[in-house]
């Protein structure tokens, strides 16, 4: 059951009250008699029967009213219509190429079409690819569009979390029936319930791979090897450096022995440029090298190389100006990041050159008289801010909307990634006006509510509510929106380049230097999916109001009789 | 007459008409002075009761000559004396009388309007109001307004035995005569009968004046009401009132009047009903005359 309305649910609760003042109505009609000798005997004979008799018309009356507040709620029930679904496994380790040649991949098309030949061909089926997300490829599609489909997916150099994927779906009941094509068993044996069918294609393919590649918190580099073989093996893993636009420099050399199965942990002794403080932007590359021989073969070579880009701490920082201390801001909660807070009035005394040192500009109720040319974010900015035109009322005052509704939003867009923004709930929001160079990000009725767009290479972001303070998983939509924020903008600088190549399939993400909540993950497929939803929504307030016209004209007919009888 | 001493509610019309009339008793009683009604004793009067032989001390103005020419026998003739008569108006003083249709003002009314009628006519008049006092007896006609300052001070209030306040009533009368109980009769048929039973053996002339109000008679009540207030016992009755339980309301009263009037008649009391909507003026100048209680 669905509730449109649901604060109006809140009437329910005076209909009590009404029972209560009718019943009790009768204080004021006491009558005084002389004597109560003859009521005593028409009690005896007939007033006992009548009070045990329900006030049929006052309840029919009530009733009535019931039902014309839940109409007001706008109940609706959710009407099913059994989707079957196939779940792709695009990720990185489809590539592997089997003895005779063929990918994984093209066996999970083969094994997709053979399987669809034994379904009824009137049963039409979604798509959903695993990488680099859960997404949509097609939507209620027979057998043929199914694998024109499926043919075009390519393999994405990402790795998924199938387990994951299928959890999601899994908690969709419109799923029915879940095939999931990979080169693994899908999920773990709870998930394997009548509603999934895993169609495993391939043999497991040996591999060796990095799976994860960090920066300890003493600057040294530590990264993961595992290796999927038989026996053991030996090989090395070299640490190359590049500064600035030089090339990469071998720095350092290890040789791991790895057991098969078994993930190795190698940490490097050469320091990093956190610890060495260098003002150039400073990239790292890890490389493996296992050794081809008649019982091993490394069947993906691209999950041999991890790259990490790391920059000087003075370099990226961001710079916030805001009337707030930092501690109001909740800006300390984020370690990752080097914030420096500064009131608007020592913001204008900066020079142009210490201002060009900052990764990223914040503006946090406030907006600078022109932009620089580093990443910045507007939070609230005033009607004057150089960047994003605000939406005025006829006041000339910027357009404060009340509690607005979000209505549509770029889904694909990096800001809104691990986002629920049907969740979203705002007291109070600017609107910003329609902007050439600036793309709407989040939308409500009254306008765009997040903005943000590239210009001459520059990100610039603007929000028109408040994110601040950040309170990490407290509030998990702002805070998750405030970092994907500071990720996308400073992914044009070179210095937070800090994105590697991760083709394994580990649950590693360094997408992220900050923590993620990984239950957000499971957002909803997208937002066509809850339009839909509505539209296969069994209404129900017509009914309830038919329901209360019947009762009341019940009422009417009763009211009549009575009459007519006491005539 | 002087205006002051007349009642503010009586006009003089109704005063002069009130004087043609007289209370009508069916029995002779025994009277304590001179007045307008036969007694039982023998004496100086108009109308003639017996011979008796004569004795010496006998006046002989009494005998008929006519009697001892033709007996030799020397006869007294005897005359029937006109006395008084012994009014009593007996009103009920419990709590039920306070209605908001001013039973117990009108019942004193009724009451007063008779009592002038027996004073006019030389009657001694008491009035007694049950549970309450009584007052003292009314010999002279001017001084009705007194009876009536007595009767407005009373406020009927709680509960009342009827036999018993029947008897407390009358046992200090010598002599007794035409006695008006004036109530609502809303109490026990039991009561009520041991009340005329009571009055009926201690040789009284009883006549019921039984007063409703409209309300009463009529159920006229609002039908949302659900709860009845008894201002004599304080005693809550919860009802859901509705047309029909309204006809069986005004069955139960018809059958409780009917059943007093079935033992008056049967006990050769007369029992009038009386709404207090009626006019008094029409009550004694009509109703009760053609009843035969006031001629």
């Amino acid at each position: 059951m669905i509730f449109g309305n649901l604060p109006f649910l809140f009437l329910l609760f005076a209909l009590p009250l009404l029972a209560f003042a009718y019943l009790n109505r009768t204080q004021g009609n006491l009558k005084k008699v002389s004597s109560i000798l003859i009521y005593k005997q028409l009690a005896a004979r007939k007033v006992i029967k009548q009070k045990i008799k329900l006030p049929l018309r006052f309840f029919l009356e009530l009733t009535a009213l019931s039902l014309l507040i839940l109409a007001l709620i706008q109940p609706s029930l959710k009407k099913y219509k059994p989707t079957n679904v196939i779940l792709f496994d695009n990720s990185l380790s489809m590539s592997s190429v089997s003895k005779s040649g063929v990918s994984h991949l093209q066996l999970a098309v083969e094994k997709v079409r053979e399987q669809l030949n034994t379904e009824p061909k009137s049963r039409s089926w979604t798509v959903f690819k695993t990488s680099p997300k859960l997404e949509k490829v097609l939507e209620e599609a027979d057998k043929n569009e199914v694998l024109r489909a499926i043919n075009q997916i390519t393999v994405s150099k990402t790795s998924d979390n199938l387990t994951l994927n299928l959890a999601e779906l899994l908690q969709n009941p419109v799923f029915n029936k879940i095939l999931v094509v990979s080169d693994k068993i899908a999920g773990d044996t709870k998930q394997l319930t009548q509603r999934v069918t895993s169609l495993v294609v391939g043999i497991p393919q040996s591999n060796a791979y990095i799976n994860s590649l960090r920066l300890n918190q003493d600057g040294k580099l530590q990264a993961g090897v595992f290796y999927s073989g038989v026996g053991s093996a030996t090989f090395p893993v070299k640490l190359f450096k590049q500064v600035g636009n030089s090339d990469f420099k071998l720095i350092e050399e290890q040789k791991i022995k790895l057991l098969a199965g078994a993930n190795a942990q190698v940490l490097f002794n050469a320091q990093t440029v956190l610890a060495e403080k260098q003002a150039d932007a400073v990239n790292y590359k890890l490389e493996i090298f296992p050794n081809q021989t008649a019982d091993f073969i490394d069947s993906i070579a691209l999950d041999n190389t991890a790259q990490l880009a790391v920059a000087d701490t003075a370099a990226s920082s961001i710079l916030v100006i805001s009337q707030l201390a930092k501690e109001k801001l909740g800006l300390k909660n984020i370690s990752n990041f080097k914030f420096k807070v500064i009131a608007p009035e020592e913001f204008n005394k900066l020079a142009h050159n210490e201002v060009q040192r900052y990764a990223t500009l914040i503006f946090h109720r406030t907006a600078p008289l022109y932009a620089e040319h580093i990443p910045t974010l507007l939070i609230l900015p005033p009607r004057e801010n150089p960047l994003f035109p605000l939406a005025l009322d006829k006041q000339n005052s910027p357009l404060k909307v009340n509690l607005p509704k979000v209505t549509s939003f770029e889904n694909t867009h990096i800001l809104t990634s691990y986002l629920k923004l049907n969740l979203l709930e705002l007291k109070t929001s600017l609107i910003f006006k329609p902007s050439k160079w600036a793309q709407a990000i989040i939308n409500t009725e009254q306008g765009a509510i997040m903005v943000a767009g590239e210009n001459e290479g520059t990100r610039f972001a603007g929000i028109g509510f408040e994110l601040l303070p950040f309170e990490g998983a407290k509030t998990p939509l702002t805070s998750i929106m405030f970092l994907n924020l500071i990720d996308w903008l400073n992914s044009s600088s070179a210095g937070f380049a800090n994105e590697i190549a991760d083709p394994t399939e580990s649950n590693t993400n360094l997408r992220h230097k900050f923590y993620v909540n990984e239950d957000l993950n499971l957002e909803n497929l997208n937002a066509e999916s809850k339009k839909a939803e509505n539209e296969k929504r069994q209404e129900l307030w017509q009914l309830l109001i038919l329901l209360a016209g019947l009762i009341l004209l019940l009422d009417f007919i009763l009211r009549l009789w009575k009459s007519k009888k006491g005539d | 007459m002087s205006d002051e001493l007349l009642l503010s509610s009586f006009s003089p019309r109704f005063y002069k008409q009130l004087q043609q009339l007289k209370i009508h008793t069916r029995r002779v009683f025994l009277g304590s002075r001179q007045g307008g009604h036969n007694s039982l004793r023998k004496g100086h009067g108009l109308e003639f009761s017996d011979y008796k032989l004569y004795t010496p001390g006998d006046d002989f103005r009494n005998i008929d000559w006519g009697a001892f020419a033709r007996s030799d026998r020397l006869y007294i003739k005897q005359f029937r004396e006109e006395q008084d008569l012994n009014v009593m108006f007996l009103l009920d003083g419990s709590g039920s009388m306070q209605s908001e249709d001013h039973k117990f003002a009108f019942c004193s009314k009724l009451a007063l309007a008779l009592g002038y009628v027996a004073l006019t006519d030389g009657d001694t008049v008491t009035f007694s109001v049950l549970g309450q006092e009584n007052s003292p007896k009314f010999i002279n006609p001017r001084l009705i307004a007194k009876a009536e300052n007595f009767l407005n001070k009373i406020t009927p209030c709680g509960e009342i035995d009827l036999p018993l306040e029947l008897g407390l009533a009358v046992q200090k009368l010598k002599t007794p005569g035409k006695c008006f109980v004036i109530s609502d009769f809303l109490c026990n048929l039991e009561q009520i009968i041991a009340g005329i039973k009571l009055l009926v053996g201690k040789n009284f002339e009883v006549v019921l004046l039984q007063v409703l109000t409209p309300a009463e008679l009529n159920l006229e009540l609002n039908l949302t009401t659900t709860k009845v207030l008894d201002v004599e016992s304080n005693a809550v009755i919860e009802l859901a009132l509705d047309e029909k339980s309204k006809r069986e309301y005004l069955k139960i009263l018809v059958d409780h009047i009917e059943q007093i009037e079935k033992f008056a008649k049967k006990s050769g009391v007369p029992h009038v009903l009386i709404s207090t909507a009626e006019d008094i003026e029409s009550v004694l100048l009509q109703r009760l005359p053609s009843l035969g209680l006031l001629r």
